[in-house]
């Protein structure tokens, strides 16, 4: 009886740590990318601050539609705002002409196929989504 | 028996075998077109974007309002305000042009009926003796005008580097946040702060360099340009001197976004009256909250007369639930410092914002003067905002 009450527990916490894991966001790169990545530079890259790379190369800025709740978790972690009021940013420097380096909206397969096919992207995506794609660097894991 | 019993478990192995293989090879065959298609899909994506970019690009943006006032002389009435058209191109890797012209308050210019004029040809004499070279000619006037067709901005960017950047042409002039943060769709009120185009002006015809370089943990951008001044637009200078402004902002690595700056402009206008104006400016957002204050002074030194002040400043607060907006803001306005011309402007504001691009924006406005011969009065505005593409 004890011995079925430890395996139940045991399998109660293997299951949080998996579903943990899989609601976690993670920010990809490309894996020729070796550049050091810190979280201001992510910031940074998705308020049109930093458009290169240090070797010059412009930078393929992939986001998810507004309505998406990873962008939202990323939003919130990252640039520490909504969804929607990054996305307002984002539309404002274009109405304005001040947007240097304009975002390119895709779904979350495609933000992953597209950081794997070119070496100057930068994107985020579920966890769970891309732990077993090859030709990614992941950058951090936001819960 | 045996034999018999040994040619059928190798048919019986053999086949499974074979129809794998086939299965095997139909599959490679299959994922080869497969990676075929998808090479040609990406290649046409490529030339797609390559097209897409390099073509003219249209967007704009438009608003329609019912605006209630209190004062007796107005009537409450939808105002159908902006509608703006963006023509853009990419000319080349660097070049890029960008115009913005603006359609205000559902605009309308109808002609009239023509009428003819007598040229009196060379002998200048017209009729009789000198009548054989006169000629009639018949023109259209303008018997209805209502609105406005403002050409706000039509420049070409040369992009060289972060740092160091060139405008050519008509641009918003570089000041403060709401100069250049100022539409519809992305600001909070409808009203704008009093003080904003009254002492840096809306725009200016030019020359700017600018540019964005990290300095440690900051970034710092700058606008430096020299134009014709208010008051010249394209055509002609009717002046000799030439404004310089200088807009400088600091973006700073604390809370979630912290902005920092001053604008400063000289000019000399079409009266000869020297103008020096001079801004500061602040944003600060933390989670949801976000705060922005702007102030500025233009000193003006008529040829006669005594010089004086133009001032004005705002502090607004915003509070971000979701697609809400809610905030306040007090307002400060002075036109002429040797005269009792303060206005105040109290205002609370909610917007809904259905999309990034749609917004509903409720605001109200309490308007103060301290002039006694002016009344004071309340404005209510109901708007509905949109962001037509990029």
């Amino acid at each position: 009886m004890k011995i079925l009450a430890h395996t139940l527990l045991l399998n109660l916490l293997l299951t949080s740590i998996t579903a943990l894991a899989e609601s976690r966001i993670a920010v990809i790169v490309n894996g020729a990318n070796t550049q050091n990545i810190s979280r201001q530079d992510i910031i940074n890259i998705y308020n049109d601050r930093i458009i290169a790379w240090n070797n010059g190369d412009k930078i393929g800025v992939y986001n998810l539609p507004t309505a998406s709740p990873v962008r939202e978790t990323f939003s919130r972690n990252i640039l520490g705002t909504t969804a929607m009021a990054a996305a307002k940013a984002e539309a404002n420097r274009h109405i304005t002409n001040s947007s240097r380096n304009p975002q390119l909206l895709k779904r979350e397969r495609l933000v992953i196929l597209s950081v794997i096919s070119n070496k100057n992207a930068i994107g985020y995506a579920r966890a769970e989504s891309v732990k077993k794609r090859k030709g990614i660097r992941i950058l951090f894991l936001l819960d | 028996m045996k034999r018999a019993l040994a040619i059928m478990l190798l048919v019986c192995g053999i086949w499974p075998l074979a129809a794998l293989s086939a299965t095997m090879a139909e599959l490679e065959e299959r994922l080869q077109s497969l990676e075929n298609e998808i090479i040609l899909i990406n290649e046409r994506d490529d030339s797609i974007h390559e097209a897409v970019t390099r073509e003219m690009t249209v967007a704009g943006y438009t608003d329609a309002a019912y605006i209630y006032d209190s004062r007796d002389s107005t009537r409450p009435s939808f105002h159908l305000h902006h509608m703006s058209l963006f023509f853009k191109k990419q000319l080349s890797n660097n070049w890029r042009f960008f115009s913005e012209i603006e359609f205000e308050d559902g605009p309308k210019f109808e002609a009239g009926e023509p009428i003819s004029i007598l040229n009196c040809g060379a002998d200048n004499i017209c009729g009789g003796v000198g009548a054989a070279d006169d000629t009639v000619t018949s023109i259209n006037t303008l018997s209805n005008a209502e609105g406005k067709i403002f050409s706000e901005a039509f420049n070409l960017d040369f992009a060289w580097r972060s740092y160091a950047n060139l405008r050519i042409g008509r641009f918003f002039t570089p000041a403060g946040i709401w100069s250049i943060d100022h539409y519809p769709p992305f600001v909070a009120t409808q009203l704008r702060p009093r003080h904003i185009r009254n002492i840096f002006p809306q725009t200016t015809d030019g020359i700017m360099l600018y540019g964005i370089t990290p300095i440690a943990n900051h970034f710092v951008s700058y606008d430096l340009y020299i134009s014709n001044g208010e008051g010249n637009a394209s055509h002609e200078d009717l002046n000799t001197h030439k404004a310089v402004g200088l807009r400088l902002n600091i973006d700073l690595p604390y809370f979630d976004n912290f902005n920092l700056g001053t604008t400063l402009y000289q000019d000399v206008l079409n009266d000869n009256s020297d103008k020096i104006a001079t801004g500061l400016h602040a944003k600060i957002r933390k989670g949801n909250y976000e705060l922005q204050a702007e102030y500025a002074d233009a000193l003006l030194k008529p040829q006669s007369g005594n010089n004086y002040h133009t001032k004005g400043y705002y502090l607004q607060g915003l509070y971000n639930i979701n697609h809400w907006d809610l905030g306040l803001r007090y307002d400060y306005y002075n036109a002429n410092n040797q005269l009792a011309v303060d206005e105040i402007t109290r205002t609370l504001f909610a917007s809904y914002h259905i999309s990034e691009n749609l917004n509903l924006k409720l605001e109200h406005h309490f308007i103060n003067f301290e002039d006694p011969a002016t009344d004071d009065y309340n404005k209510t505005i109901f708007s509905i905002n949109a962001s037509l593409g990029h």
